[in-house]
């Protein structure tokens, strides 16, 4: 019988082993999302810095989340904030490239230029939020449960963020009415 | 469709993770996790021995992530390790893939293969400012290395200046513990930002050493850097400066020389590339600032409005006369001199000295005009620490030691160690943080002191305000004051009338 993640965590306390199982359920999710946010060359880095943190931490996870994942993304989300002048740079980066007409064909890097440039002017904690939401399919509640902050600032940093990004990717929008701005 | 259509269809395609590198990240992380109880039995400091665990580790050095565990730490090193072998093979921005750009900008190859030259352990050899001597395209900046074994410091400009901590000579390779970080500078177009990550990933990325009196070559696999030492002050550059604090140590007119070791913030910052501020215990002096040759010259000066008395009068006086002066500015290995029209000031970089802390008094301590702030204010800024000080100590602080609001309900700081904070608001005039948290590396003593001042700060309700220079958040007897780095200032809030405005008729 399959192990809930919640289980592989209590087992790890006392047989520190068994968060390998944990390792090889998500590492290539959380590989994945760190590399769409900080990049191909920094994301091993910061894959391994998320579990060692995790692991080190196994004692405080909240068992009754029960799904790991949102627990890690969380974790690899404040990860990728120590490796944020980068992604930021990127993002930037990105944005010049659009300017000058050039496309992103370079993996792991937003396929537009415009919402790169976009999502670099969101403020940190927006853009988390954002980009969970958008590229990692978390819920509102995962979100919040991931991030460690209330659903209804989940709800409000949302808000300002497809406001923010409505505005500066106006061009590529179809006229769409202020109501569908409510996430 | 709408805007979150819009970042969804630009979802970048992930990076496949190298399936030998994440087999070993994980081999070495559970491996040693099977052997470690869940809660180590010592906070030892790992040995030597412990950190290079194999020959992949000692040639491309990580970041050690040094936690106050023995058992722990070997675990964390252990991942960094695996993970910059998975790089080496991948041929990504390690060793390999970085020397190879190098190349491709025009330095001069070389053969790192070979065996190290040199099994000298120290650093101290090539402590000093060191610029590259040629070799690179016209378009390339000069790439600027500043080294302090000492203190353990390092900084790498191009077109920014990033700093970080650790810097070893082992094995003819030069090992740097950490992935510098720095502020922005003018990195403007994506060429020089590109140059800039290919040397720092070179410089980084475990380069075999070549040093002589005057002359550095670091090479990897594929590429060189060649320096000359600079022993001199002609041609200082503000970049190298940027980010740095330097305790004044010596100040003096013809015949007399000032004391400061009673003064507990004697000290120069360079908050950035563009910015001095100076404190010799009374009001924050400074303005933007720009160097002609070797001249030091203030474009913008002001300074807060503290009546000061006594000594820190006349120090005061006397260091205005001399930054408005156009002085003379030399920096030579962490000395750095002004000297004009007689008057001459010596200041050590800040991570060696600190300041000679003495008995402070109240008039000692940099008092401001302060106003208050709220969080919408402070979002999206970032805070150099300038000064700590718990009770009657003045604590050290490094260059990188930092206070940053990233949101409207988050703040953050660092020493330059472990990193911390948590969500935040204020109200009343005080800063509270709630869900705080904290980095676990062992750090030295003198930051670990420092950083649990900063925990008392953050940890209860503090006083927080905005003054015309800078931030200070006081509480449970620490007093911190911090100045913002470049971009944006804060705006501040007036005061409230004193007085009440006449009632009408």
């Amino acid at each position: 019988m399959t192990r809930s993640d919640a289980a592989i965590v209590t087992a790890s306390l006392h047989e520190p082993a068994a968060f390998g199982e944990l390792f090889d359920r998500h590492a290539r999710v959380v590989h994945a999302y760190v590399s769409r946010r900080v990049g191909a060359d920094r994301a091993d880095d910061a894959t391994a810095e998320t579990f060692r943190i995790a692991f080190e931490r196994r004692a405080a996870f909240d068992h009754a989340r029960g799904d790991v994942r949102p627990w890690l993304f969380g974790i690899a989300t404040n990860v990728v904030r120590h490796h944020g002048r980068a992604e930021e740079r990127r993002l930037r980066a990105l944005g010049r490239l659009g300017a000058d007409g050039a496309t992103a064909a370079e993996p792991a890097l937003p396929a537009s230029p415009q919402v790169g440039a976009a999502l670099a002017a969101l403020e940190p904690g927006d853009r988390d939020v954002v980009l969970l939401i958008a590229w990692e399919d978390l819920s509102y509640e995962q979100v919040a449960a991931a991030l460690d902050i209330p659903l209804g600032t989940v709800r409000s940093r949302l808000h300002r963020a497809r406001r923010l990004l409505r505005q500066r990717l106006a061009d590529h929008l179809d006229d769409l009415p202020e109501e569908d701005l409510h996430g | 469709m709408d805007e979150l259509d819009l970042v969804r269809l630009a979802r970048p395609e992930a990076a496949t993770p190298d399936p030998d590198a994440l087999a070993r990240m994980k081999g070495a992380v559970f491996a040693a996790a099977t052997t470690s109880p869940v809660t180590p039995a010592t906070d030892a400091l790992p040995t030597d021995d412990e950190l290079t665990v194999d020959t992949a580790v000692s040639r491309a050095p990580r970041p050690r992530r040094l936690l106050a565990t023995s058992a722990a730490a070997a675990v964390v090193l252990a991942v960094g390790g695996l993970a910059v072998a998975a790089r080496h093979r991948g041929g990504g921005a390690g060793d390999g893939g970085a020397a190879t750009n190098v190349n491709e900008v025009g330095t001069v190859t070389d053969d790192a293969t070979a065996p190290p030259s040199s099994t000298d352990d120290s650093a101290k050899a090539i402590d000093g400012i060191w610029r590259t001597t040629g070799g690179l395209p016209d378009e390339a900046p000069a790439v600027v290395l500043a080294i302090n074994s000492s203190a353990g410091t390092f900084s790498i400009s191009v077109c920014s200046t990033l700093v970080g901590r650790g810097v070893h000579v082992r094995d003819g390779r030069l090992v740097l513990d950490e992935t510098p970080t720095g502020i922005e500078g003018r990195c403007d177009d994506a060429t020089t930002r590109a140059f800039q990550d290919r040397v720092v990933a070179l410089v980084t990325g475990g380069p075999k050493i070549d040093a002589g009196a005057e002359r550095l070559t670091l090479s990897t696999a594929g590429g060189t850097l060649v320096f000359a030492r600079r022993t001199t002050s002609v041609g200082i550059t503000m970049p190298e400066l940027a980010a740095r604090t330097f305790g004044i140590t010596v100040l003096k007119t013809p015949g007399r020389e000032l004391a400061l070791t009673l003064t507990p913030v004697a000290q120069i910052t360079f908050p950035d590339s563009e910015h001095l501020i100076a404190n010799v215990g009374c009001n924050d002096i400074g303005g933007t600032v720009h160097i002609e040759g070797d001249t030091l010259v203030i474009d913008e000066f002001g300074s807060s409005t503290v009546a000061c008395t006594g000594d820190a009068a006349e120090r005061e006086a006397l260091v205005s006369t001399l930054l408005t002066a156009r002085p003379t500015i030399s920096l030579v290995g962490t000395t750095l001199r002004l000297v004009s029209g007689g008057v001459e000031l010596w200041a050590m970089a800040a991570s060696t000295t600190s300041v000679t802390p003495g008995p402070p008094t109240a008039t000692d301590r940099p008092a401001q005009d302060f106003s208050p702030v709220t969080m919408q204010q402070l979002a999206g800024h970032t805070f150099t620490i300038t000064s700590l000080i718990e009770g009657d100590t003045v604590l050290a602080i490094s260059p990188m030691a930092a206070f940053s609001f990233p949101s409207t309900d988050r703040v953050g700081a660092t020493i330059g160690c472990n990193g911390m904070g948590g969500s935040a608001a204020i109200d009343a005039g005080q800063l509270r943080v709630t869900e705080f948290g904290s980095t676990l590396i062992g750090c030295p003593p003198a930051q670990t002191e420092a950083e649990q001042a900063i925990g008392k700060l953050l940890g209860a309700p503090s006083d927080i305000a905005l003054g015309a220079r800078g931030l200070r958040l006081s509480g449970r007897g620490v007093e911190l004051l911090a100045v913002e780095r470049a971009g944006t200032p804060v705006t501040t809030v007036p005061l409230p009338p004193t007085t009440p405005p006449p009632s009408r008729p």
